[in-house]
């Protein structure tokens, strides 16, 4: 895989509440605005191929006993 | 296509430096031309062991193909680090970041996925190594890597168990992760990562 | 910021050439798969879903089985979920007693015998190949699941070898 030694500059529209989102993210993991964008692509990439794959995801609540379907 | 910095390993048995490079971003073949460079030495060294009964690590005989395979993905990158032609060490971590666990928790952390010094380079398996070294400056890479990432240097491994005597002295010891087959788990904050770096610890 | 050739050297000597290595967690895109069971993988999935479907169309949740079969929670997801995982001899015929499946080819499809024909192999194969798992049956996989029902009871009389 190559290593981006360039960067590309895009304009992102998002609505107030996707704003919200990203600046909430943003100041709970201590990261910038771009970086909280470029884990939610590396984490969407992998997902997507798993699911793409014929995989399913789930989320697991082992005191419950609980595991539920992410339908995406 | 990967890139290349300086940096330096030090000759075993030598108060002396070797100029080095940090190849970083190596791709699937590089990854796999190494593997298959340091195979000779690796099964020699196992097979000496076996001989002599010596315990090993299961996780000595890792499915290659599976980790370069990771490559495809722009979460992982691998560095290498080459001296003298030849590859010494490599490293893969994710930059999908994991969440801290030492104070203050829920931070970006660089996970490294993998990280190996060349089978020559151990005196374990060989009784003159050449470079020393290698864990401290892939370390580095990562701490610096992590930076970029804008994780403030934290990263965190997974360490087998010959290994974690040299991680104990530079992160935080977590204690055996048992969703990840008892290994230990090894922190290092943003603190210890300007302290490794600046040499005050 | 690196660190200092002096400081380096230092650190170096202390490494002193031992073992640095570290090893992470599984590959986010690995497949179960690996684990070497490809031969096994279509009959064994042919039994989680088998258990899944007939456990739907009988209109009980995993909760109803595990109560009333008297099997763990935990292990009926391990079937329904993990295709490597093969269930002792006792919960498949605890599962097959409530959700009234033979017995025989239930032992078969969990890994616990093998099969002695051919037939009851590809019906899984099939059945495998035409399931998906999702939370409510449609008519197809209704089907499916009949039309598989119907050979393990016609190959209930049939001998199967034990593992």
């Amino acid at each position: 895989m190559a290593i981006e030694t360039t960067k590309r500059t895009m304009t992102l529209n998002l609505t107030d509440a996707e704003m919200q989102v990203l600046e909430t993210l943003s100041s709970q993991k201590d990261l910038s605005k771009t970086a909280v964008i470029r884990q939610a692509l590396r984490l969407y990439q992998l997902v997507d191929h798993r699911l793409a794959s014929g995989e399913k995801l789930f989320f697991e609540d082992e005191a419950k006993r609980q595991k539920e379907l992410m339908m995406i | 296509m990967s890139s290349r910095r300086k940096s330096r390993l030090k000759r075993a048995g030598k108060n002396e430096l070797a100029p080095a490079d940090i190849v970083d971003g190596l791709s699937k073949e590089e990854l796999l031309t190494t593997h298959l460079d340091w195979q000779p030495d690796r099964l020699e060294a196992l097979k000496g062991l076996l001989d002599a009964k010596e315990p090993w690590p299961e996780h000595w005989h890792w499915d290659w193909s599976k980790k370069a395979g990771l490559l495809d993905f722009m979460a992982y990158r691998c560095i290498g680090i080459e001296c003298e032609g030849r590859m010494q060490g490599l490293m893969m971590a994710s930059t999908l970041a994991r969440s801290s666990r030492v104070g203050p928790t829920g931070r970006a952390v660089l996970y490294v996925e993998y990280i190996e010094s060349a089978p020559w380079n151990l005196k374990d398996l060989v009784d003159e190594p050449k470079f020393s070294g290698v864990g401290i400056a892939l370390l580095e890479a990562a701490i610096e890597l992590s930076g970029e990432e804008g994780f403030g240097g934290r990263i965190a491994l997974h360490s087998l168990p010959q290994s974690e005597a040299f991680y104990r002295k530079y992160m935080t010891d977590m204690g055996p992760d048992q969703s990840h087959e008892g290994l230990r788990y090894f922190e290092m904050s943003a603190d210890q990562a300007r302290l490794f770096l600046e040499g005050r610890k | 910021m690196r660190m200092s050739d002096e400081l380096f050297l230092k650190r170096a000597a202390e490494e002193d050439g031992c073992m640095i290595s570290a090893v992470g967690l599984q590959p986010l895109h690995a497949k179960k798969a690996e684990s070497g069971q490809q031969l096994g993988e279509p009959i064994r999935f042919a039994f989680s879903t088998l258990i899944s479907y007939r456990r739907r169309a009988l209109r009980m949740t995993m909760e109803d089985v595990a109560q009333k079969a008297k099997v763990e929670l935990d292990e009926l997801l391990e079937i329904e979920e993990n295709l490597s995982y093969v269930p002792e001899v006792r919960t498949v015929h605890r599962l097959a007693d409530l959700l009234k499946l033979p017995i025989p080819q239930l032992l078969v499809l969990s890994g616990n015998a093998k099969a002695a024909t051919a037939e009851l192999t590809e019906a899984a194969v099939r059945f495998a190949a035409r399931s998906r798992a999702v939370e409510k049956l449609n008519p197809e996989q209704s089907d499916a699941l009949n039309e598989f029902v119907k050979v393990l009871v016609e190959q209930k009389g049939k001998e199967t070898v034990k593992k």
